[in-house]
Protein backbone atom coordinates (compact mmCIF):
# COMPACT_ATOMS: atom_id res chain seq x y z
CA UNK A 1 0.00 0.00 0.00
CA UNK A 2 2.84 2.39 0.80
CA UNK A 3 4.27 4.31 -2.12
CA UNK A 4 3.51 6.97 -4.73
CA UNK A 5 0.75 6.68 -7.29
CA UNK A 6 -0.34 8.71 -10.26
CA UNK A 7 -4.06 9.35 -10.32
CA UNK A 8 -6.34 7.64 -11.09
CA UNK A 9 -5.15 4.72 -8.97
CA UNK A 10 -6.58 1.78 -7.10
CA UNK A 11 -5.27 -0.42 -4.30
CA UNK A 12 -7.00 -3.20 -2.44
CA UNK A 13 -6.17 -6.04 -0.07
CA UNK A 14 -8.09 -8.08 2.51
CA UNK A 15 -8.56 -5.17 4.88
CA UNK A 16 -8.75 -2.03 2.79
CA UNK A 17 -9.62 -0.65 -0.61
CA UNK A 18 -8.20 2.73 -1.68
CA UNK A 19 -8.94 4.43 -4.95
CA UNK A 20 -8.99 7.72 -6.79
CA UNK A 21 -11.25 7.37 -9.79
CA UNK A 22 -12.23 9.80 -12.50
CA UNK A 23 -15.85 10.89 -12.21
CA UNK A 24 -16.65 13.18 -15.18
CA UNK A 25 -14.72 16.41 -14.43
CA UNK A 26 -13.80 15.40 -10.88
CA UNK A 27 -11.62 12.83 -9.21
CA UNK A 28 -13.24 10.89 -6.40
CA UNK A 29 -11.20 9.50 -3.52
CA UNK A 30 -12.70 6.46 -1.77
CA UNK A 31 -11.50 4.48 1.22
CA UNK A 32 -13.33 1.34 2.25
CA UNK A 33 -12.11 -0.52 5.34
CA UNK A 34 -13.52 -3.86 6.41
CA UNK A 35 -16.58 -3.40 8.61
CA UNK A 36 -16.63 0.38 8.24
CA UNK A 37 -18.50 2.91 6.17
CA UNK A 38 -16.76 4.18 3.05
CA UNK A 39 -15.00 7.56 3.21
CA UNK A 40 -15.30 9.67 0.08
CA UNK A 41 -13.77 12.96 -0.97
CA UNK A 42 -13.82 14.88 -4.22
CA UNK A 43 -10.62 16.27 -5.71
CA UNK A 44 -10.64 19.16 -8.15
CA UNK A 45 -7.46 18.68 -10.15
CA UNK A 46 -6.37 18.52 -13.75
CA UNK A 47 -5.12 14.99 -13.28
CA UNK A 48 -1.43 15.82 -12.96
CA UNK A 49 -1.54 15.32 -9.20
CA UNK A 50 0.42 12.55 -7.52
CA UNK A 51 -0.71 10.67 -4.43
CA UNK A 52 1.56 9.33 -1.70
CA UNK A 53 0.38 6.75 0.80
CA UNK A 54 2.72 6.33 3.74
CA UNK A 55 2.89 6.24 7.54
CA UNK A 56 2.69 9.70 9.12
CA UNK A 57 3.11 11.16 12.61
CA UNK A 58 0.75 9.05 14.76
CA UNK A 59 -0.87 11.97 16.59
CA UNK A 60 -3.83 12.86 14.39
CA UNK A 61 -6.64 10.42 15.08
CA UNK A 62 -9.49 10.47 15.92
CA UNK A 63 -9.00 14.23 16.16
CA UNK A 64 -5.83 16.25 16.45
CA UNK A 65 -5.51 17.42 20.07
CA UNK A 66 -1.78 17.08 20.57
CA UNK A 67 1.53 16.58 18.77
CA UNK A 68 3.21 14.42 21.39
CA UNK A 69 3.60 10.65 21.36
CA UNK A 70 4.08 8.86 24.68
CA UNK A 71 5.30 5.29 24.68
CA UNK A 72 5.14 3.46 27.98
CA UNK A 73 7.21 0.30 28.27
CA UNK A 74 8.35 -2.30 30.76
CA UNK A 75 10.57 -0.41 33.25
CA UNK A 76 14.31 -0.68 32.59
CA UNK A 77 17.25 0.34 34.76
CA UNK A 78 20.23 1.91 33.07
CA UNK A 79 23.61 2.24 34.73
CA UNK A 80 25.25 5.63 35.47
CA UNK A 81 26.68 7.19 32.29
CA UNK A 82 25.51 4.14 30.35
CA UNK A 83 24.38 4.08 26.71
CA UNK A 84 21.99 1.35 25.56
CA UNK A 85 19.71 0.75 22.58
CA UNK A 86 16.26 -0.72 22.98
CA UNK A 87 13.51 -1.35 20.45
CA UNK A 88 9.88 -0.42 21.08
CA UNK A 89 6.69 -0.57 19.07
CA UNK A 90 4.66 2.51 18.20
CA UNK A 91 1.21 2.92 16.61
CA UNK A 92 0.94 3.82 12.95
CA UNK A 93 -1.36 6.27 11.26
CA UNK A 94 -1.45 6.16 7.48
CA UNK A 95 -1.79 9.32 5.43
CA UNK A 96 -3.02 9.73 1.87
CA UNK A 97 -1.26 12.86 0.66
CA UNK A 98 -1.93 14.54 -2.65
CA UNK A 99 0.65 16.68 -4.50
CA UNK A 100 -0.25 19.31 -7.05
CA UNK A 101 1.56 22.46 -8.20
CA UNK A 102 4.38 21.82 -5.69
CA UNK A 103 1.94 21.86 -2.75
CA UNK A 104 0.69 18.93 -0.74
CA UNK A 105 -2.36 18.21 1.36
CA UNK A 106 -3.47 15.27 3.45
CA UNK A 107 -6.63 13.95 1.82
CA UNK A 108 -7.22 11.25 4.40
CA UNK A 109 -5.68 9.81 7.56
CA UNK A 110 -6.63 6.40 8.91
CA UNK A 111 -5.31 3.71 11.21
CA UNK A 112 -5.70 0.01 11.91
CA UNK A 113 -4.55 0.55 15.50
CA UNK A 114 -6.78 1.47 18.48
CA UNK A 115 -6.25 5.02 19.74
CA UNK A 116 -5.63 6.15 23.28
CA UNK A 117 -4.56 9.43 24.84
CA UNK A 118 -2.94 10.32 28.13
CA UNK A 119 -1.63 13.26 30.12
CA UNK A 120 2.08 13.66 30.71
CA UNK A 121 2.71 15.93 33.68
CA UNK A 122 0.19 17.80 35.83
CA UNK A 123 -3.19 18.89 34.46
CA UNK A 124 -2.10 22.50 34.95
CA UNK A 125 1.05 22.49 32.86
CA UNK A 126 1.40 19.02 31.36
CA UNK A 127 0.76 17.96 27.81
CA UNK A 128 -1.80 15.64 26.25
CA UNK A 129 -0.06 12.72 24.55
CA UNK A 130 -1.01 9.99 22.15
CA UNK A 131 -0.45 6.94 24.33
CA UNK A 132 0.88 3.53 23.47
CA UNK A 133 2.12 0.74 25.69
CA UNK A 134 4.66 -1.84 24.55
CA UNK A 135 7.25 -4.39 25.64
CA UNK A 136 10.93 -3.72 25.13
CA UNK A 137 13.04 -5.65 22.64
CA UNK A 138 16.77 -6.03 22.11
CA UNK A 139 16.36 -6.33 18.33
CA UNK A 140 13.73 -5.03 15.89
CA UNK A 141 10.62 -7.13 16.67
CA UNK A 142 8.27 -8.47 14.04
CA UNK A 143 5.49 -6.00 13.41
CA UNK A 144 2.55 -5.49 11.10
CA UNK A 145 3.79 -2.63 8.93
CA UNK A 146 0.27 -1.23 8.61
CA UNK A 147 -0.44 -1.25 12.35
CA UNK A 148 2.75 -0.85 14.37
CA UNK A 149 6.21 0.50 13.68
CA UNK A 150 9.53 -0.08 15.39
CA UNK A 151 11.22 2.67 17.37
CA UNK A 152 14.95 2.29 17.92
CA UNK A 153 15.59 4.24 21.12
CA UNK A 154 19.10 5.04 22.20
CA UNK A 155 19.11 5.77 25.93
CA UNK A 156 22.00 7.80 27.30
CA UNK A 157 22.23 8.15 31.06
CA UNK A 158 24.14 11.36 31.65
CA UNK A 159 23.69 11.20 35.43
CA UNK A 160 25.89 9.49 38.01
CA UNK A 161 22.97 7.44 39.33
CA UNK A 162 21.06 4.41 38.06
CA UNK A 163 17.96 5.58 36.20
CA UNK A 164 14.65 3.74 36.09
CA UNK A 165 12.91 4.44 32.78
CA UNK A 166 9.42 3.38 31.80
CA UNK A 167 8.31 5.95 29.23
CA UNK A 168 9.46 8.26 26.50
CA UNK A 169 7.66 11.30 25.14
CA UNK A 170 8.44 12.38 21.59
CA UNK A 171 7.52 15.57 19.76
CA UNK A 172 5.58 15.00 16.54
CA UNK A 173 6.97 18.16 14.92
CA UNK A 174 10.41 16.63 14.51
CA UNK A 175 9.41 13.02 13.79
CA UNK A 176 11.26 11.25 11.00
CA UNK A 177 9.45 8.12 9.82
CA UNK A 178 10.91 5.62 7.37
CA UNK A 179 9.25 2.64 5.74
CA UNK A 180 10.68 -0.45 4.13
CA UNK A 181 10.56 -4.01 5.49
CA UNK A 182 8.86 -2.42 8.46
CA UNK A 183 8.03 1.12 9.59
CA UNK A 184 10.88 2.64 11.52
CA UNK A 185 11.80 5.65 13.63
CA UNK A 186 15.11 6.36 15.36
CA UNK A 187 15.26 8.45 18.49
CA UNK A 188 17.59 9.34 21.31
CA UNK A 189 16.71 9.88 24.97
CA UNK A 190 19.20 11.60 27.23
CA UNK A 191 18.66 11.24 30.96
CA UNK A 192 19.69 14.63 32.32
CA UNK A 193 18.61 14.53 35.98
CA UNK A 194 16.73 12.06 38.17
CA UNK A 195 13.46 13.67 37.00
CA UNK A 196 14.13 15.02 33.52
CA UNK A 197 15.22 13.75 30.14
CA UNK A 198 15.53 15.07 26.62
CA UNK A 199 14.28 13.30 23.52
CA UNK A 200 15.10 13.91 19.88
CA UNK A 201 14.78 12.13 16.56
CA UNK A 202 17.72 10.90 14.52
CA UNK A 203 17.46 11.85 10.86
CA UNK A 204 18.70 8.55 9.47
CA UNK A 205 16.97 5.41 8.25
CA UNK A 206 17.69 2.13 10.05
CA UNK A 207 19.24 0.72 6.84
CA UNK A 208 19.41 1.72 3.19
CA UNK A 209 16.31 -0.43 2.51
CA UNK A 210 14.14 2.24 4.04
CA UNK A 211 12.46 5.15 2.34
CA UNK A 212 11.55 8.40 4.06
CA UNK A 213 7.86 9.03 4.63
CA UNK A 214 6.26 12.40 3.91
CA UNK A 215 5.36 14.24 7.09
CA UNK A 216 1.86 15.65 7.34
CA UNK A 217 2.89 18.39 9.76
CA UNK A 218 5.08 19.88 7.08
CA UNK A 219 2.17 19.50 4.70
CA UNK A 220 0.08 21.59 7.05
CA UNK A 221 2.85 24.21 7.16
CA UNK A 222 3.41 23.95 10.90
CA UNK A 223 6.92 25.22 11.52
CA UNK A 224 9.37 23.08 13.42
CA UNK A 225 10.13 25.07 16.53
CA UNK A 226 12.38 22.74 18.46
CA UNK A 227 14.23 19.60 17.56
CA UNK A 228 14.20 18.26 21.10
CA UNK A 229 11.57 17.73 23.76
CA UNK A 230 12.35 18.14 27.44
CA UNK A 231 10.59 15.54 29.60
CA UNK A 232 10.46 17.53 32.80
CA UNK A 233 7.87 15.46 34.67
CA UNK A 234 9.75 12.23 34.98
CA UNK A 235 10.43 9.19 32.87
CA UNK B 1 35.71 63.52 31.66
CA UNK B 2 37.69 65.84 29.44
CA UNK B 3 34.92 65.60 26.78
CA UNK B 4 32.30 66.85 29.27
CA UNK B 5 34.53 69.73 30.32
CA UNK B 6 35.13 70.62 26.65
CA UNK B 7 31.35 70.51 25.91
CA UNK B 8 30.64 72.76 28.90
CA UNK B 9 33.31 75.16 27.71
CA UNK B 10 31.76 75.23 24.19
CA UNK B 11 28.27 76.00 25.61
CA UNK B 12 29.77 78.70 27.87
CA UNK B 13 31.58 80.39 25.00
CA UNK B 14 30.45 83.86 24.01
CA UNK B 15 28.53 82.58 20.94
CA UNK B 16 26.23 80.42 23.03
CA UNK B 17 26.13 82.68 26.12
CA UNK B 18 24.82 85.72 24.25
CA UNK B 19 21.11 86.35 24.97
CA UNK B 20 18.86 85.99 21.94
CA UNK B 21 15.43 86.68 23.40
CA UNK B 22 15.12 88.12 26.92
CA UNK B 23 17.54 86.10 29.01
CA UNK B 24 17.33 83.07 26.69
CA UNK B 25 20.67 82.31 25.12
CA UNK B 26 21.56 80.35 21.98
CA UNK B 27 22.89 77.62 24.29
CA UNK B 28 19.49 77.38 26.04
CA UNK B 29 17.73 77.01 22.68
CA UNK B 30 20.27 74.36 21.69
CA UNK B 31 19.70 72.45 24.96
CA UNK B 32 15.91 72.69 24.39
CA UNK B 33 16.22 71.04 20.99
CA UNK B 34 18.75 68.44 22.17
CA UNK B 35 16.38 67.33 24.98
CA UNK B 36 13.46 67.32 22.53
CA UNK B 37 15.37 65.20 19.99
CA UNK B 38 16.47 62.79 22.75
CA UNK B 39 12.86 62.49 23.94
CA UNK B 40 11.72 61.73 20.38
CA UNK B 41 14.42 59.07 19.96
CA UNK B 42 13.56 57.44 23.30
CA UNK B 43 9.82 57.61 22.48
CA UNK B 44 10.43 55.97 19.10
CA UNK B 45 12.52 53.17 20.63
CA UNK B 46 9.99 52.50 23.39
CA UNK B 47 6.97 52.52 21.07
CA UNK B 48 8.76 50.28 18.56
CA UNK B 49 9.69 47.72 21.22
CA UNK B 50 6.22 47.92 22.73
CA UNK B 51 4.76 47.28 19.30
CA UNK B 52 6.97 44.22 18.77
CA UNK B 53 6.24 42.87 22.26
CA UNK B 54 2.47 43.29 22.03
CA UNK B 55 2.11 42.35 18.36
CA UNK B 56 0.64 38.90 19.04
CA UNK B 57 -1.10 39.83 22.26
CA UNK B 58 -3.46 42.67 21.34
CA UNK B 59 -5.56 43.76 18.40
CA UNK B 60 -4.02 46.04 15.78
CA UNK B 61 -6.24 49.01 16.71
CA UNK B 62 -5.42 48.68 20.39
CA UNK B 63 -1.75 48.24 19.57
CA UNK B 64 -1.73 51.54 17.67
CA UNK B 65 -3.45 53.25 20.58
CA UNK B 66 -0.97 51.90 23.15
CA UNK B 67 2.14 52.70 21.10
CA UNK B 68 0.92 56.21 20.31
CA UNK B 69 0.03 56.83 23.97
CA UNK B 70 3.50 55.69 25.03
CA UNK B 71 5.13 57.86 22.34
CA UNK B 72 3.27 61.03 23.28
CA UNK B 73 3.73 60.44 27.00
CA UNK B 74 7.53 60.26 26.63
CA UNK B 75 7.53 63.20 24.22
CA UNK B 76 5.45 65.27 26.67
CA UNK B 77 7.85 64.50 29.54
CA UNK B 78 10.78 65.54 27.32
CA UNK B 79 9.00 68.71 26.21
CA UNK B 80 8.17 69.72 29.80
CA UNK B 81 11.78 69.02 30.84
CA UNK B 82 13.11 71.17 27.99
CA UNK B 83 10.70 74.10 28.43
CA UNK B 84 12.56 75.79 31.37
CA UNK B 85 15.50 76.37 28.99
CA UNK B 86 13.23 78.80 27.09
CA UNK B 87 12.59 80.60 30.39
CA UNK B 88 9.02 79.32 30.51
CA UNK B 89 7.69 79.13 34.05
CA UNK B 90 6.11 75.70 34.45
CA UNK B 91 4.55 76.37 37.84
CA UNK B 92 1.49 77.99 36.25
CA UNK B 93 1.15 75.19 33.71
CA UNK B 94 1.54 72.57 36.42
CA UNK B 95 -1.16 74.18 38.61
CA UNK B 96 -3.52 74.47 35.64
CA UNK B 97 -2.61 70.97 34.50
CA UNK B 98 -3.18 69.62 38.00
CA UNK B 99 -6.67 71.12 38.18
CA UNK B 100 -7.55 69.90 34.68
CA UNK B 101 -6.11 66.49 35.62
CA UNK B 102 -8.32 66.24 38.69
CA UNK B 103 -11.42 67.19 36.66
CA UNK B 104 -10.58 64.73 33.90
CA UNK B 105 -9.68 62.10 36.49
CA UNK B 106 -13.11 62.30 38.11
CA UNK B 107 -14.92 62.42 34.78
CA UNK B 108 -12.99 59.57 33.19
CA UNK B 109 -12.46 57.45 36.28
CA UNK B 110 -14.16 54.33 34.91
CA UNK B 111 -12.61 54.76 31.47
CA UNK B 112 -9.12 54.96 32.94
CA UNK B 113 -9.87 52.02 35.28
CA UNK B 114 -10.96 49.95 32.27
CA UNK B 115 -7.89 51.00 30.31
CA UNK B 116 -5.48 50.08 33.09
CA UNK B 117 -7.34 46.82 33.77
CA UNK B 118 -7.13 46.05 30.05
CA UNK B 119 -3.37 46.58 30.05
CA UNK B 120 -2.98 44.31 33.09
CA UNK B 121 -5.21 41.67 31.48
CA UNK B 122 -2.99 41.69 28.40
CA UNK B 123 0.07 40.98 30.51
CA UNK B 124 -1.50 38.57 33.02
CA UNK B 125 -3.58 36.69 30.44
CA UNK B 126 -6.10 34.97 32.73
CA UNK B 127 -8.18 34.30 29.60
CA UNK B 128 -7.45 33.96 25.91
CA UNK B 129 -9.49 34.22 22.75
CA UNK B 130 -11.55 31.08 22.16
CA UNK B 131 -11.56 29.98 25.79
CA UNK B 132 -14.66 28.96 27.68
CA UNK B 133 -14.88 31.08 30.85
CA UNK B 134 -17.28 32.01 33.62
CA UNK B 135 -17.00 35.68 34.63
CA UNK B 136 -19.12 36.26 37.70
CA UNK B 137 -22.43 34.78 36.48
CA UNK B 138 -21.79 35.12 32.76
CA UNK B 139 -20.67 32.04 30.89
CA UNK B 140 -19.00 33.02 27.60
CA UNK B 141 -16.59 31.97 24.91
CA UNK B 142 -14.05 34.80 24.63
CA UNK B 143 -14.04 36.33 21.16
CA UNK B 144 -11.89 39.42 21.63
CA UNK B 145 -9.90 41.13 24.38
CA UNK B 146 -9.84 44.86 23.72
CA UNK B 147 -8.17 47.66 25.59
CA UNK B 148 -11.36 48.78 27.39
CA UNK B 149 -13.57 45.72 27.28
CA UNK B 150 -13.71 42.00 26.56
CA UNK B 151 -16.12 40.66 23.96
CA UNK B 152 -17.67 37.23 24.27
CA UNK B 153 -20.49 35.07 23.05
CA UNK B 154 -22.80 33.03 25.21
CA UNK B 155 -23.66 29.46 24.26
CA UNK B 156 -26.96 30.83 22.90
CA UNK B 157 -24.97 32.98 20.49
CA UNK B 158 -25.66 36.24 22.31
CA UNK B 159 -23.09 39.06 22.13
CA UNK B 160 -21.68 40.05 25.53
CA UNK B 161 -19.39 43.00 26.28
CA UNK B 162 -17.80 43.04 29.71
CA UNK B 163 -15.77 46.06 30.90
CA UNK B 164 -12.20 45.08 31.67
CA UNK B 165 -12.39 46.59 35.16
CA UNK B 166 -15.09 44.08 36.06
CA UNK B 167 -13.06 41.18 34.68
CA UNK B 168 -9.97 42.30 36.53
CA UNK B 169 -11.71 42.62 39.88
CA UNK B 170 -13.99 39.58 39.73
CA UNK B 171 -13.45 35.84 39.93
CA UNK B 172 -12.76 34.19 36.58
CA UNK B 173 -13.33 30.47 36.15
CA UNK B 174 -11.50 29.28 33.06
CA UNK B 175 -12.75 25.84 32.05
CA UNK B 176 -10.06 25.14 29.49
CA UNK B 177 -6.95 26.84 30.88
CA UNK B 178 -5.66 23.49 32.11
CA UNK B 179 -4.71 20.77 29.67
CA UNK B 180 -7.10 18.17 31.03
CA UNK B 181 -10.18 18.15 33.22
CA UNK B 182 -12.29 15.60 35.03
CA UNK B 183 -16.00 14.92 34.89
CA UNK B 184 -18.17 12.38 36.66
CA UNK B 185 -21.37 10.42 36.41
CA UNK B 186 -23.56 8.78 39.04
CA UNK B 187 -25.00 5.66 37.44
CA UNK B 188 -27.71 3.88 39.47
CA UNK B 189 -28.50 0.20 39.02
CA UNK B 190 -31.02 -2.06 40.79
CA UNK B 191 -30.05 -4.00 43.91
CA UNK B 192 -30.53 -7.30 42.10
CA UNK B 193 -28.02 -6.27 39.38
CA UNK B 194 -24.36 -7.22 39.69
CA UNK B 195 -22.44 -4.06 40.59
CA UNK B 196 -19.07 -5.71 39.92
CA UNK B 197 -20.20 -6.60 36.41
CA UNK B 198 -21.48 -3.04 35.87
CA UNK B 199 -18.10 -1.63 36.91
CA UNK B 200 -16.36 -4.01 34.52
CA UNK B 201 -18.59 -2.89 31.64
CA UNK B 202 -18.01 0.80 32.38
CA UNK B 203 -14.24 0.29 32.67
CA UNK B 204 -14.16 -1.51 29.32
CA UNK B 205 -16.05 1.34 27.66
CA UNK B 206 -13.64 3.88 29.13
CA UNK B 207 -10.68 1.85 27.91
CA UNK B 208 -12.12 1.77 24.38
CA UNK B 209 -12.75 5.53 24.22
CA UNK B 210 -9.56 7.24 22.91
CA UNK B 211 -10.08 10.52 24.73
CA UNK B 212 -10.76 9.02 28.18
CA UNK B 213 -7.23 9.56 29.42
CA UNK B 214 -5.02 6.69 30.48
CA UNK B 215 -3.24 8.91 32.99
CA UNK B 216 -4.72 10.19 35.25
CA UNK B 217 -6.69 6.99 35.19
CA UNK B 218 -10.47 6.72 35.53
CA UNK B 219 -12.12 5.79 38.78
CA UNK B 220 -15.23 3.58 38.87
CA UNK B 221 -16.62 2.45 42.24
CA UNK B 222 -19.78 1.79 44.26
CA UNK B 223 -20.43 5.13 45.89
CA UNK B 224 -23.72 4.70 47.71
CA UNK B 225 -26.35 2.14 48.63
CA UNK B 226 -29.22 4.50 47.93
CA UNK B 227 -32.97 4.20 48.54
CA UNK B 228 -33.75 2.93 45.07
CA UNK B 229 -30.56 1.25 43.92
CA UNK B 230 -26.78 1.02 43.98
CA UNK B 231 -25.02 4.18 42.83
CA UNK B 232 -21.84 3.67 40.83
CA UNK B 233 -19.63 6.73 40.60
CA UNK B 234 -17.59 7.11 37.40
CA UNK B 235 -14.81 9.70 37.22
CA UNK B 236 -13.03 10.28 33.93
CA UNK B 237 -10.27 12.66 32.82
CA UNK B 238 -10.35 14.01 29.26
CA UNK B 239 -8.45 16.65 27.27
CA UNK B 240 -10.06 20.05 27.97
CA UNK B 241 -10.47 20.59 24.24
CA UNK B 242 -12.86 17.66 23.83
CA UNK B 243 -14.17 16.98 27.33
CA UNK B 244 -17.75 18.01 26.59
CA UNK B 245 -18.01 15.70 23.58
CA UNK B 246 -16.57 12.83 25.60
CA UNK B 247 -18.87 13.55 28.53
CA UNK B 248 -22.02 13.51 26.42
CA UNK B 249 -21.17 10.45 24.32
CA UNK B 250 -19.85 8.31 27.16
CA UNK B 251 -22.97 8.62 29.32
CA UNK B 252 -25.18 7.28 26.56
CA UNK B 253 -22.71 4.49 25.77
CA UNK B 254 -22.69 3.45 29.43
CA UNK B 255 -26.48 3.45 29.62
CA UNK B 256 -26.81 1.34 26.47
CA UNK B 257 -24.07 -1.09 27.47
CA UNK B 258 -25.62 -1.70 30.90
CA UNK B 259 -29.05 -2.24 29.40
CA UNK B 260 -27.64 -4.66 26.83
CA UNK B 261 -26.25 -6.65 29.73
CA UNK B 262 -29.71 -6.84 31.33
CA UNK B 263 -29.24 -4.12 33.92
CA UNK B 264 -31.76 -1.39 34.49
CA UNK B 265 -31.77 2.10 35.88
CA UNK B 266 -34.20 1.71 38.84
CA UNK B 267 -37.35 3.79 39.21
CA UNK B 268 -38.06 5.34 42.62
CA UNK B 269 -40.02 2.82 44.71
CA UNK B 270 -41.39 2.41 48.23
CA UNK B 271 -42.37 -0.75 50.12
CA UNK B 272 -45.57 -0.32 52.15
CA UNK B 273 -46.83 -2.83 54.72
CA UNK B 274 -50.61 -3.01 54.60
CA UNK B 275 -52.42 -3.93 57.84
CA UNK B 276 -49.33 -4.34 59.99
CA UNK B 277 -51.39 -5.87 62.81
CA UNK B 278 -51.42 -9.19 61.01
CA UNK B 279 -47.67 -9.20 61.03
CA UNK B 280 -45.78 -11.40 58.62
CA UNK B 281 -48.82 -13.20 57.25
CA UNK B 282 -49.39 -10.37 54.75
CA UNK B 283 -46.83 -10.00 51.94
CA UNK B 284 -45.53 -6.44 51.25
CA UNK B 285 -47.15 -4.51 48.43
CA UNK B 286 -45.02 -2.22 46.33
CA UNK B 287 -46.34 0.93 44.70
CA UNK B 288 -46.44 2.68 42.33
CA UNK B 289 -47.78 -0.12 40.22
CA UNK B 290 -47.96 1.07 36.62
CA UNK B 291 -50.94 -1.23 35.82
CA UNK B 292 -52.98 -0.01 38.77
CA UNK B 293 -52.12 3.66 38.34
CA UNK B 294 -55.18 4.38 36.18
CA UNK B 295 -57.45 2.45 38.53
CA UNK B 296 -56.14 4.39 41.51
CA UNK B 297 -56.73 7.66 39.71
CA UNK B 298 -60.35 6.68 38.96
CA UNK B 299 -60.88 5.81 42.61
CA UNK B 300 -59.49 9.14 43.64
CA UNK B 301 -62.25 10.83 41.64
CA UNK B 302 -65.01 9.04 43.51
CA UNK B 303 -66.84 10.96 46.29
CA UNK B 304 -65.13 10.29 49.57
CA UNK B 305 -66.81 8.01 52.05
CA UNK B 306 -67.50 9.07 55.66
CA UNK B 307 -64.59 8.17 57.94
CA UNK B 308 -65.55 5.38 60.38
CA UNK B 309 -65.07 6.22 64.06
CA UNK B 310 -62.88 3.19 64.78
CA UNK B 311 -61.34 1.30 61.93
CA UNK B 312 -59.11 -1.03 63.98
CA UNK B 313 -60.81 -3.51 66.35
CA UNK B 314 -59.65 -3.34 69.96
CA UNK B 315 -58.58 -6.96 69.91
CA UNK B 316 -56.05 -6.32 67.20
CA UNK B 317 -54.41 -3.59 69.26
CA UNK B 318 -53.39 -6.18 71.81
CA UNK B 319 -50.99 -7.64 69.27
CA UNK B 320 -48.91 -4.48 69.25
CA UNK B 321 -45.87 -4.21 71.48
CA UNK B 322 -46.00 -0.75 73.00
CA UNK B 323 -42.45 0.59 73.24
CA UNK B 324 -41.07 1.36 76.73
CA UNK B 325 -39.76 4.92 76.75
CA UNK B 326 -37.53 4.88 79.82
CA UNK B 327 -37.69 5.06 83.61
CA UNK B 328 -39.58 8.39 83.60
CA UNK B 329 -42.57 6.78 81.97
CA UNK B 330 -45.25 5.57 84.41
CA UNK B 331 -45.68 1.81 84.61
CA UNK B 332 -48.29 0.24 82.36
CA UNK B 333 -50.81 -2.41 83.29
Amino acid sequence: MYGRYEIPFEYSDDTIKLSITEDRDFFRYTRQMAGEEAVQKTLLTTGSAVVAVNPIEPVNLPKQVTHYLEIEFTPVLIEPEGIKIIYLLFPIEIGVIVFGNKKMEAVDIFSFCPQKYSLYGPSGGGVITKYYTTDIYSAPPKSNRYCTGVLRLEIQNKTLEWANISRTVLDGYSMRIYFGPYVSMLARMKILTPTSAETEFIRNPATSDFQKAIEVYHTLNIPSISRTYLMEWGY
Amino acid sequence: MSDIINTTIIFESSVFAAPVYGTTTTGDILWFFIILVLAIIIAKIVSLNLSRFLKDRVRKNDLNLITKAAYWLIFSIGFLTALPYLQVDLSGILVAGGIVGIIIGFAAQSVVANLISGIFLIFEQPLKIGENVLIEDTHIIVEDIRIFSTIGKTFDGIYVRIPNEKIFTTTITNYVANTARRFEYSVEIRYQDDAARAIEIIETLIEEEPFCLKNPGPSVYVDELAADGVIIKTRIWAPSEVWWDVRTTMLWKIKNALEEDGMEIPFPQRTIWVNPGEGDNNPPKTIPDRNNALKNRVQACKPSLPIPEKTVPEKKLQNYIIPYNGPDEPERD
